[in-house]
């Protein structure tokens, strides 16, 4: 990444390369000593203004969409030439001239030359005459000052329109030599054009984007001077001098300039004209969407994709002044695949005619020279291209002696050599070629084709998943362990586990579901199991991809990532951005969608065998309209997606940093993983919190009264009805909450291997501290005429106080090997201090628990690929900082029996489990239908028994022609009962009698997937279903008041249509069902619609 | 072993597999029971609060019919004059009524209770009286004007804002101008009425509303007396157990907690938060009888709890062993009526105003009555505090 930013320094066909910046600094220090308008103090103060900061991000941001896209071009370049030549051939025959290599160099140079000048100057032109191309073209024109890096100012849109006319220009002109001359044309022969561009750099090229006054006298009526440039950069004067280098075009054309005595008095273009400011994104999207007239979403997303286009141009063209780099510099795909070609009657050169021709005025950067085709004979498919060079020799990994891969933390599950996971009770993972068949945006979607897994849909999205594994309340994720690459990833784990950040499922390669006795090693939560979700690892040697789509109602992903890697070093970048205007509709026709970026950077060294230190860093940002108000049920019927007025100020706004710092050592027969991290995260969420009066929002809305002073509440929720008295104001809340999460984690294992038998013991230690900050607020509203208007109440305070939790977490399990049969005893100590004050209270008291989880797994191989596996462990789920003595933690033994089979292309997992809990617990979230008052607070939820099954079954049947047919489902039966009475203030509980079921737990559910695939194609369909759910504890059928059940079908569609290239389409709830999913927080909660995405997937061909 | 050999075990391996995990097939769940009175014991609490809500619902209906002639008098009365004395027999007639009402408002059991938070619940009461969650002077001003009390869909395309005492209560007593700001945009049509038409409609309006309370309260007493009054003390349908019928008339108890304590005095007293006039939020803001409704709630709650001769909420105190806290309950029942008795002719936002100590007084002794209610009784009886008290702790 770095020699990608710093690329055009170092490049000495680029413009600014060093050499050419520093002989530029020698001219106008010549300048500056012959008294001429030029000094290094004007330099400076021009490098410190804002107007360069600006050429800076521009420049920045290109090199890094150019990062993303590497490659992206070469394939559509490639096959342009090819098919050139062979149509020409084809058309006209294959003349064959002989000729001097040095009088095709020369004739070549000149030719392309004066075609890149003469087109320059044509596009540039055509940049101040039209006003769409004016709009993006302005951003270069902004520049207050000029510096050489002025050069780099422009917009990727520009740089894409330049890059199709050096690929039409180049490659018309290269296929031309190539046909004519053949073999005589080779590469090589090609470098010379190079040269006429480096001299007229390295003479001037840096000061035409300066503030020396460089002028060329009578010359300039056939050259342009920098001076003549700066004219061009004036303010006011921006209709002359068009030209790159040749005035000739500017003299018929009638805009020629010659530049007089005195400089320029100021650059730029006028205020009231200029359509976006001194940052880069509004750089890049103001032109986009005064260019489009459209909305700043539609901008927004035309300059990703444009701008993703045109990342292969970043390479500050040499174009603008010289012909260009060597193409023989970076070796294309075809010289990899296809080198020396001997059949080949195109010719086969192993290098891209390197054009680059001189680039226009400086206003835009060129093509690489690496994008121009390089005719070959055969276009080579993906696998091949992968194969061959996706990791160039140099780049290969390196064995090392540590096989990162077999014990590596971020990959929780061990597999045996025949692909079966060998872990002490029931593991699944969600593999990288499933989640990019299906490409979900909603982690939920993912999850629920495990077996034992539920959720309950909130916004149908999947922003803040409600997730449990075998009963256990969903509410939040809370009472799972969420990890990612085995670090826990909710905010406060153990003082708030609330999941309010979720990373987004598409950046993940994997995701890994632990329960049973397998969870114990993966704390604080241990009832249910653990969800490891696994990001991209740095690469071994150079790759990236991007991965561009476009849904219903103005759904945008972008997604792009790019490293590399060696032995000793790599650097991984990502981002992902989604957006959506939301499936909803507000009363009021306010927005109801979403925003969201991740970012993430991870590099390491491995300054010795053996021993690796790794950074990652991450960032997130989500902007969200969300609201915790559903519908009436007679709303419901009428449309689903609709939302009540009341919900108008919904606003969910959240950043997150991540670091960590990883150390893996291995040092022999013991191998340890040490990560320090520190996770921070602040929101700010508001929304309709409930009525003043302090009427049951959840009860309101399930009861759905026609009459009475309910009716009236209703019609307020809806805005058809006024705020008439105190009792009936909307109180409007702002939950703001700080977190911080940091600690130290080391994972290791040590291995012993004697005659017959082996022992593996694994351990872990985890230090940690959660730090969380909570100030609930509350407005109070009126809802007037449909708008919530603010009732001028002063803002009351319900909360603002601070938690803590300091934990310390040790285990150890050893898997004790014998002939087939292994042991894995395991325990876990969790030792927590947790306090919770109100801000301004000195008085502490921290409440410290310490309990011991103690476990053990037994593994029997009864064959190659079958194993049956039991435990028994007890589970934990700690008691959150604050919480009334009385409540206990969550506690429960769990057992589990199963088996495993992985033959050939089948799997298949049968578990049955017994989760008998001495204290289930509920813990009250607004989310979970809880008033204010209540929030936070743990419950007691008194005995329960939870019995299941869990089965999943898979085959992949290999066809002819190498095509593939996989299958597999999955099937849950989970059957969860209290086991006694008692009355509880967590709604989802309320008066509970032994027996009843337990709320938001599906006793049936199950998934399944069938595909087709080839290497060029891959289509999916897929289902999930369930049974309905009760909305609270209770017994008997259920009613209305409860879940129905669901079955959603989706489909995904994936081709490879250029080796580098995959289109894709994806369709969710393709039965477009309205069934609702929840009743929580408050009123029903519908499933997200039909949705179709497509979208497209760049990679470089060499994967 | 070979390969193929390997593979039909294993194949085997999984059917065993799945006939071992059959084995886990779900089965129910006993669980002991929790602890609850006795079903005979019980009676004695329930025994008498269907005949006491029939009684009260037969006096209101009665109360009504006085109401209507002395409404009938008024349109009579205003036809010919500006029919003050008539008026003003009206509004006396309202407030035996009211002070009925005031007494069934401690009595939302079944039907006439919130279909939210009530067994059976079906929001009857707010049909009758819907305060403080739905009155709005405004709303009844606006449907003066429109003058379509008449039409048959008026009670059910309207929403509660609009009629029932409350509304009543303002026809009655407010001033001759609107309480609409301009901005509703009625100002023309008041004015185009007079003060003449204004009366003439307000009379017409009330009529109407004390016709359709009448109705309520007439269904509400012919289902008590057909079914409920029986369902409830055998705890039949729509109660599922005399122990949820229990449940059920000591939620309704809460009223004195919930609306009287807090809504009635607390809030207007500001001692809550309160960031307006708080004396604005009295009760009976245009009639002045706040103070006398509230003792009317006390009288209730004294009437549920004693019951009859031998029954009542004291009776299975006392049979359960428990007679001192009945005595304790009814002690401070009667005293809080009499503390409200002597100073119930005193408007309370006057009360609270110029006589804060008598204000707190009564304060103090309403909440004697809600803190036994919700100590020492509900834990002998085994009751479930409503939830919205339960984290009551002013």
């Amino acid at each position: 990444m770095v020699d990608a930013l710093l690329g055009p320094f170092m490049d000495p066909g680029s413009r600014t390369f060093w050499g050419g910046l520093v002989a530029s600094a020698a001219v106008a220090g010549a300048v500056w000593l012959s008294g001429g308008h030029a000094s290094p103090g004007r330099f400076l103060a021009a490098l410190r203004h804002r107007s360069t900061w600006l050429d800076v991000q521009l420049y920045v941001g290109r090199r890094l969409l150019g990062l993303a896209l590497a490659g992206a071009t070469t394939g559509a370049a490639f096959a342009l030439a090819t098919h050139g030549v062979r149509r020409i051939d084809a058309l006209l025959g294959r003349p064959e001239l002989s000729a001097d290599p040095t009088v095709i160099v020369a004739l070549y140079s000149v030719c392309l030359f004066v075609a890149w000048d003469l087109s320059r100057f044509a596009v540039h032109y055509a940049m101040h005459r039209i006003p769409a191309l004016w709009a993006i073209h302005q951003v270069h024109h902004s520049a207050e000052v000029l510096t050489p890096l002025t050069f780099h100012r422009i917009h990727p849109l520009e740089s894409l329109v330049y890059q199709l006319r050096g690929l039409v220009v180049t490659t018309a002109m290269a296929t031309g030599f190539f046909w004519l001359f053949r073999e005589a044309a080779s590469p090589w022969t090609l470098l010379g054009v190079h040269g006429i561009g480096f001299v007229l750099n390295v003479a001037s090229g840096n000061l035409r984007h300066s503030e020396v006054w460089l002028r060329f006298g009578p010359a300039e009526n056939w050259l342009i001077s920098p001076a003549q440039h700066q004219i061009h950069h004036g303010l006011g004067t921006d209709d002359r001098n068009f030209g790159t280098w040749l005035a000739l075009w500017d003299r018929l054309a009638g805009t020629l300039e010659l530049a007089g005595p005195e400089p320029v008095a100021a650059f730029g273009i006028a205020p009231e004209t200029r359509n976006h400011g001194d940052d880069l994104l509004s750089a890049w999207f103001g032109p986009v969407r005064d260019m489009l007239g459209g909305t700043r979403m539609h901008a927004a997303v035309a300059a990703m994709l444009l701008a993703a286009g045109v990342a292969r141009a970043e390479e500050p063209t040499p174009s603008d002044e010289a012909p260009s780099e060597p193409a023989t510099e970076t070796p294309t795909a075809s010289e990899e695949i296809a080198p020396q070609a001997p059949e080949a009657d195109t010719p086969a050169p192993e290098a891209a005619p390197a054009p680059e021709a001189p680039a226009p005025d400086a206003d835009e950067p060129t093509p690489d020279a690496r994008a121009v085709p390089a005719p070959e004979t055969e276009v080579p498919p993906p696998a091949s291209a992968t194969e061959d060079t996706a990791l160039p020799p140099e780049d290969e990994p390196v064995d090392d002696g540590s096989d990162w891969d077999d014990w590596d933390s971020e990959d929780l599950i061990v597999y045996a050599p025949d692909g079966t996971p060998r872990v002490a009770g029931s593991a699944h993972q969600v593999d990288a070629e499933t989640l990019e068949t299906w490409e979900y945006d909603d982690i939920e979607k993912v999850v629920t084709t495990v077996p034992g897994i539920t959720t309950r849909g909130e916004d149908g999205f999947g922003l803040r998943p409600n997730i449990g594994i075998r009963g256990v309340n969903s509410d939040r994720s809370a009472k799972i362990t969420l990890l990612e690459d085995g670090i826990p990833l909710v905010p406060a784990p153990y003082a708030a586990p609330a999941a309010y950040y979720f990373p987004m499922s598409t950046r993940l390669v994997g995701v890994e579901v632990f329960k049973g006795p397998a969870a114990t090693t993966h704390g604080p939560q241990t009832v249910g199991g653990a969800i490891n979700l696994k990001t991209r690892d740095v690469p071994e040697g150079p790759d990236g991809g991007l991965d561009l789509a476009m849904g219903l109602r103005g759904t945008y992903k972008a997604h792009a990532w790019g490293g590399t890697g060696g032995k000793r070093a790599g650097i991984l970048g990502e981002v992902v951005h989604l957006q959506t205007a939301g499936f909803k509709q507000l009363d009021d026709g306010g927005p109801t969608g979403f925003a969201r970026t991740e970012a993430m950077l991870k590099g390491f060294v491995q300054p010795a065998d053996g021993h690796r230190v790794q950074v990652k860093l991450g960032f997130a940002h989500e902007s969200s309209h969300e609201t915790y108000l559903g519908l009436a049920m007679s709303d419901y019927e009428v449309n689903p997606y609709r939302r009540y007025a009341a919900s108008q100020l919904g606003d969910m706004a959240w950043n997150r940093t991540q670091a960590e710092l990883s150390w893996k050592a291995d040092l022999g027969a013991v191998r340890v993983h040490t990560v320090a991290y520190h996770h921070w995260l602040s929101r700010d969420w508001t929304k309709f919190n409930r009525f003043a009066s302090g009427i049951d929002t959840h009860d309101l809305l399930q009861a759905d009264p026609s009459g009475g002073s309910a009716a009236a509440y209703m019609a307020i929720l809806r805005g058809e009805a006024d705020s008439l008295t105190p009792e009936q104001l909307l109180q409007i809340g702002t939950n703001h909450r700080e977190y911080h999460a940091f600690g130290v984690q080391t994972r290791g294992r040590w291995e012993v291997f004697g005659e017959g038998w082996s022992s593996t013991l694994r351990f872990g230690l985890r230090v940690h501290g959660d730090r969380v900050y909570r100030r609930h607020t509350e407005e109070a509203h009126a809802m007037t005429g449909g708008q919530l208007v603010h009732a001028g109440e002063d803002t009351e305070v319900l909360l603002d106080a601070r938690s803590s939790a300091d934990a310390l977490a040790v285990h150890v399990q050893e898997d004790f090997e014998v002939g087939r049969l292994h042991v894995l005893p395991g325990s876990r100590v969790e030792v927590i201090q947790t306090e919770q004050h109100d801000v301004g209270d000195s008085a502490k008291s921290p409440t410290l628990r310490a309990v011991w989880l103690p476990g053990v797994g037994m593994l029997a191989a009864l064959s190659d690929g079958v194993d049956v596996f039991a435990g028994i462990h007890k589970g934990f789920s700690p008691v959150a900082p604050g919480q009334p003595a009385e409540v206990d933690p969550e506690v429960s033994w769990n057992s589990e029996l199963g088996i495993r089979a992985h033959s050939g292309g089948l799997h298949g997992e049968l578990t049955g489990y017994v989760n008998d809990y001495l204290n289930l617990t509920g813990q009250c979230t607004i989310s979970g239908g809880c008033d204010g008052a209540l929030v936070d607070l743990q419950f007691n939820g008194g005995r329960v028994l939870v019995v299941g099954l869990e089965s999943v079954v898979g085959q992949t049947w290999m066809l002819p022609n190498g095509w593939k047919l996989p299958v597999e489902g999955t099937y849950t039966l989970t059957h969860g009962r209290f086991r006694s009475d008692f009355v509880s203030s967590f709604p989802q509980f309320g008066s509970v009698s032994a027996g009843d079921g337990l709320p938001y737990v599906p006793t049936h559910s199950g998934s399944g997937r069938i595909g087709i695939e080839t290497r060029r194609l891959r289509l999916g369909l897929g289902a999930t279903a369930r049974s309905g759910m009760r909305d609270i504890a209770d017994s008997g059928a259920l009613d209305e008041d409860d879940i129905p059940a669901l079955l959603l079908l989706d489909a995904a569609a994936e081709a490879q249509v250029l080796p580098n290239l995959a289109v894709y389409a994806t369709g969710t709830n393709l039965t477009q069902s309205t069934a609702h999913t929840s009743w929580r927080p408050f009123g029903a909660r519908p499933t997200a619609p039909l949705q179709v995405m497509v979208g497209l997937k760049l990679s470089p061909a060499t994967r | 072993m070979d390969r193929t050999a390997g593979s039909r075990l294993g194949n085997a391996a999984l059917f065993a597999g799945l006939g071992i995990a059959a084995i886990l097939q779900p089965a129910a769940c006993d669980a002991p029971g929790g602890a609850s009175l006795p079903e005979e014991s019980i009676v004695l609490a329930l025994d008498p609060v269907g005949g006491l809500i029939q009684q009260e619902l037969e006096q209101f209906s009665s109360d009504l019919g006085t109401l209507d002639a002395s409404l009938e008098a008024w349109q009579l009365a205003l036809e010919v004059g500006d029919g003050v004395t008539e008026q003003q027999a009206a509004q006396a007639d309202f407030l035996v009524a009211m002070a009925t009402w005031q007494r069934l408002e401690m009595l939302q059991i079944g039907p006439a209770a919130s279909s939210l938070t009530a067994v059976g619940g079906e929001d009857l009461r707010d049909e009758v009286y819907s305060w403080p969650d739905a009155v709005s002077g405004c709303r009844v001003d606006t449907e003066t004007v429109e003058a379509v009390w008449d039409e048959a869909d008026f009670f059910t395309a309207n929403l509660v804002n609009s009629y029932g005492l409350d509304a009543l209560e303002h026809l009655l007593f407010a001033p001759l101008s609107t309480e609409c700001p301009s901005q509703v945009g009625i100002d023309a049509q008041w004015t185009a009425l007079g003060d003449a038409g204004v009366r003439a409609n307000r009379a017409d309006y009330a009529r109407a509303l004390v016709a359709h309370s009448d109705g309520i309260a007439t269904e509400l007493a012919t289902r008590w007396q057909a079914e409920l009054t029986t369902a409830l003390i055998e705890g039949a349908s729509p109660w599922a157990s005399r122990s949820e019928a229990l449940n059920e008339v000591y939620n309704a108890l809460f009223y004195l907690d919930l609306a009287t304590k807090d809504r009635k005095l607390a809030e207007p007293m500001g001692l809550r938060d309160c960031t307006l006039d708080c004396t604005l939020l009295v009760e009976s803001g245009l009639s002045d009888h706040s103070v006398s409704w509230i003792a009317e709630n006390l009288v209730a709650t004294q009437a549920v709890v004693r019951g009859g001769e031998s029954d009542g909420f004291d009776a299975l105190l006392t049979e359960l062993g428990h007679g001192d806290v009945a005595v304790a309950l009814d002690t401070a029942i009667t005293d809080a009526i009499a503390v409200a008795e002597s100073m119930e002719d005193q408007p309370l936002d006057e009360l609270i105003t110029a006589n804060p100590t008598a204000a707190t007084e009564l304060y103090e002794a309403v909440q004697l009555v809600t803190d036994l209610l919700s100590g020492d009784f509900a834990t002998v009886l085994l009751l479930e505090i409503p939830s919205e008290a339960a984290g009551d702790n002013d």
